[in-house]
């Protein structure tokens, strides 16, 4: 098309038209290997991810510059909405940082989950339960943890759990529903609660309904003797949802 | 707090799309883009900047597994070096967890309806 446009106007040759066409391709991948360069810098992340990054968003502009020319845009035009449909580098750069983030986040708390039940179990083992207790067969925590269970976020609102969903899945499914308190039951007795804030599982707890429970939290695990505690000590149904 | 534009939403709810589009079948970035014009008949546009992070995060966590191809230009075959392409398909785990979103969603939706008022004929209620 620019050749057409560029013979036609100016009388120029078919080779001076070439050149000029090579000329701007090479501005044009020039202006996204500056932009590519940017975001390289700006990454917080393995080189390997780096690398990964910039070869899946060079690909991105390569096909975006194709549909636009396909669409009549000029090459130079078509480079400059790609780039600019991206965003600025340094920020996309932070918005990958984020994302990072948030994984590992979710990954800590996920383990942060599996400690605080692991040391629940122990704990329930050697000190929360008194004699009068001691009819209460611990290790339920670990056969029905693998087993099914269903999830309530909301009253009468329950999501089923299928049976080979691990515990990190279940904090990752928890993660998902903001601004809920949330309340897998594993089992008539146990069942685990979890509350959101700030976009982090704030809190976690193995509950023996609907007497003695364990709290774990940021804070520490410490044992939690208030049975009729006015928000969790009642039956796990009755738990209200968290209000923004 | 103020009220959630268009632009929250499809921010919040931004996973579930390209878990969706990716149920169906492998696909590339910038075809997920078009996948979600598509298939929303083009009210909503996923923007490459929320969606490349977003895929790094899915995969960081599990939900996506990926794999590279080599593409060659169309439109200059005889070049040799190609570029990369990289694929996203769900995993096991992506699945199930589509299934929860999904579920989760409608939930939400079933309790926000309760909230909402009766939908009007016409212009009644509108105003103006």
């Amino acid at each position: 098309m620019i050749h057409d446009e560029l013979q036609q106007k100016h009388a120029v040759t078919s080779q001076e038209v070439l050149e000029l066409e090579n000329e701007l391709s090479s501005i044009a991948e020039s202006r996204i290997n500056a932009w590519l360069s940017i975001l390289t810098q700006a990454l917080r992340l393995r080189e390997s991810e780096r690398r990964s990054i910039c070869e899946e968003l060079h690909e991105h502009i390569e096909e975006r510059v194709h549909d636009l020319l396909v669409s009549g845009r000029g090459e130079a035009d078509a480079v400059g909405q790609a780039i600019a449909e991206l965003g600025d580098a340094a920020e996309l750069a932070h918005r990958y940082g984020k994302a990072n983030q948030q994984a590992k986040n979710r990954r800590i708390t996920m383990n942060f989950g599996i400690l605080g039940i692991g040391v629940g179990i122990m704990a329930v083992g050697t000190m929360v339960f008194s004699p009068q207790d001691s009819n209460i067969d611990t290790s339920v925590f670990q056969e029905n943890l693998a087993a099914s269970a269903s999830i309530e976020v909301a009253d009468n609102q329950r999501l089923s759990i299928q049976e080979d969903t691990d515990l990190a899945e279940l904090l990752d499914m928890i993660d998902q529903v903001t601004e809920q308190k949330v309340i897998a039951h594993w089992g008539a007795k146990l069942c685990l609660l979890a509350s959101k804030s700030d976009g982090l599982i704030a809190d976690l707890k193995l509950i023996e309904d609907p007497a003695n429970f364990l709290v774990h939290s940021r804070r520490g695990l410490h044992e939690h003797l208030a049975p009729h505690d006015p928000q969790f000590g009642q039956s796990a149904a009755a738990v209200p949802p968290i209000h923004g | 707090m103020p009220a959630p534009d268009g632009r929250d939403l499809l921010r919040s709810s931004s996973d579930l799309l390209v878990l969706s589009v990716l149920a169906d079948e492998p696909l590339y970035g910038y075809s997920i883009i078009k996948q979600v014009g598509a298939r929303s008949e083009g009210l909503m546009r996923l923007t490459p900047g929320v969606l490349y992070p977003l895929l790094h995060q899915l995969e960081k966590q599990k939900l996506l597994t990926s794999s590279w191809e080599t593409v060659h230009d169309k439109s200059n075959p005889e070049t040799t070096k190609g570029r990369k392409r990289k694929w996203y398909r769900l995993t096991p785990k992506g699945k199930r967890r589509l299934q929860q979103r999904a579920a989760a969603h409608r939930a939400y939706q079933a309790v926000l309806e309760a909230f909402l008022p009766e939908t009007t004929q016409g212009n009644e209620g509108v105003g103006g």
